[in-house]
């Protein structure tokens, strides 16, 4: 975000050279991880290629997607509480100095512990299943979203708020006119970290609590030393993060065309 | 994270406040939560909510049986071995994807699928793969820390002005030697902000892992909790955040005393 972007996505063709290299990249990588894996027992190291038979396999059996649906419930109503706290008070401290403040030793306070110490605290609030996981997933994102919003929010330029000022625009216009179309981009960067925080969240509580779903999978595949179903397990959680990652990118773009991300 | 401490603040300049309104309304925040916090506690009880003079009671208890320091101690000297290994990888690995669209194209796409990796769920298959010791421990710090040390740097390194390695050129500067004394004291604020981002980051992997296999500190916080007693548990988890506190706030001073030159760069806020 920080240098100027040597491409902009304007014109910019589906499949870019940039694409095909990351994916050479990625053959690259499977192909050293073959490598690697021969070094060891399957059972320690498992090659990709027994890795991803089994995620076309888990795939295919719908067992994997059944078992990430039934994650979708707690990691969407955490990141939904997550966000309806994290954008109004990260606003909130982003344009007002005295609520910054206010909070920001108590947002920090909290940014900088695990919030994994705070799962047995939750078990006695919450018990050990769906609420417990909610809570998790949600402590997981709201520190990091808010973190993300106050930022941005300082960061609308005073000279964008002074020109509105100039045209006489009056603080309820300053605000729809000015603030939320400048505000709009770092929320949707709040939306994306908080998206794969959900994700992480979601899979801390499922192997912290009570194991269900996922969390289950992977705990008896590492009881049976298993080590194909965990990576398979792994690259199925990475995709989804990704992938709801991309979605968010992609509704970014349709909504606010006007606002050019610097691609990494 | 990074645009946030290179941006100056917005604020409308009526705002501006003194260093006493500044740190008075700190206090304020930080008094108000221990108040309410001390009321809630009272009502629902030790057994739901300890409150925090229950808390404070039980640091005297906690210092004083000598098993809380040496764990807390022991956590963190292991922690570091992952932690520096992680500046030790990210950092070199952030200045060659920064300055070389080739490394760049090749490692950025399993950066950004690794960042997102929590550490949790790579805790079942580093058991199978490292065992339960210190080396399980140990990659699970490293993999949780590197990553965000290495597109930290990679951001700055990215933006690096490049008058800085035309001069370097111009003086027929070694590629090490660039490296050493252009790149790396261009980049500082990058590196302290990586530094401490990866600290926390560090942190919370120690606890992830220790939380798993039952030892050091993040073993007393499972323990605490095992035996439902929340006075000490909480306790624990202020020490926890005295600690990163600390430590974020000594990597800020490190970085004034050493190059004070960056001052307003490194400025609140990451």
């Amino acid at each position: 975000m920080l240098a100027p972007s040597r491409q902009f996505s304007v014109g910019r063709p589906i499949v870019t050279r940039t694409h095909l290299f990351y994916g050479l990249s990625l053959l690259l990588g499977v192909v050293l991880w073959e490598l690697v894996a021969r070094q060891f027992s399957g059972f320690i190291l498992a090659p990709p290629i027994a890795v991803l038979t089994l995620l076309g396999q888990l795939t295919l059996s719908l067992e994997l997607p059944a078992l990430l649906g039934r994650s979708l419930l707690h990691m969407t109503v955490g990141f939904v509480l997550a966000t309806v706290v994290a954008i109004p008070v990260g606003l909130a401290m982003g344009r007002s100095r005295v609520v910054f403040e206010l909070l920001d030793p108590l947002v920090n306070a909290f940014y900088a512990v695990p919030i994994v110490a705070f799962v047995p605290f939750l078990i006695v609030w919450f018990g050990l299943y769906l609420e417990a996981r909610i809570a998790l997933v949600f402590l997981m994102c709201v520190f990091d979203m808010i973190l993300v919003v106050s930022t941005g929010a300082r960061d609308v330029g005073a000279n964008l708020i002074d020109v509105g000022r100039a045209f006489g625009a009056g603080s309820w216009q300053t605000t729809r006119l000015v603030l939320v179309p400048a505000s709009l981009p770092f929320l949707f960067a709040a939306l994306r970290i908080g998206v794969i925080r959900a994700v992480n969240g979601m899979i801390t509580a499922e192997l912290f609590f009570a194991a269900v779903n996922l969390g289950a999978f992977m705990k008896g595949a590492s009881g049976r030393f298993d080590s194909a179903a965990l990576l398979a397990a792994l690259v199925a959680l990475c995709l989804f993060g990704l992938m709801l990652q991309e979605a968010l990118k992609w509704l970014e773009a349709r909504l606010l065309p006007w606002h050019i991300r610097a691609r990494p | 994270m990074a645009r946030g401490a290179a941006a100056a603040l917005a604020y409308p300049s009526s705002t501006v406040m003194s260093l006493w309104a500044r740190y008075g309304l700190r206090a304020a925040g930080i008094l108000a939560v221990l108040v309410i916090w001390e009321l809630v506690g009272r009502r629902l009880g030790d057994a739901l909510l300890a409150p925090p003079s229950a808390v404070l009671a039980e640091f005297p208890d906690l210092f004083a049986d000598g098993e809380m320091l040496p764990a807390l101690a022991g956590s963190l000297r292991q922690m570091m071995i992952g932690y520096l290994l992680a500046l030790a990888i990210g950092i070199p690995l952030g200045v060659a994807m920064g300055r070389s669209r080739l490394i760049d194209v090749v490692v950025h796409p399993w950066a950004s699928m690794f960042i997102v990796m929590s550490a949790a769920a790579l805790v079942p298959l580093f058991l199978v793969v490292f065992g339960r010791g210190l080396v399980f421990r140990s990659a699970l710090v490293l993999m949780a820390t590197v990553w965000y040390v290495t597109l930290t740097v990679y951001q700055g390194a990215r933006g690096l002005p490049p008058q800085f390695l035309d001069v370097a050129r111009a003086f027929g500067a070694s590629r090490l030697k660039t490296f050493r004394a252009v790149i790396l004291p261009a980049l500082y604020p990058y590196l302290l902000i990586a530094a401490r981002l990866g600290l926390i980051h560090a942190l919370r992997a120690m606890v992830v892992a220790e939380m798993f296999v039952l030892v050091g500190f993040g073993g007393l916080i499972s323990e605490a909790g095992n035996e439902l007693s929340m006075a000490p548990l909480l306790a624990l988890i202020v020490i926890l955040m005295a600690v990163s506190l600390a430590a974020g706030a000594a990597l800020t001073a490190l970085g004034r005393w050493s190059a004070p030159w960056y001052e307003s760069r490194m400025a609140p806020s990451e």
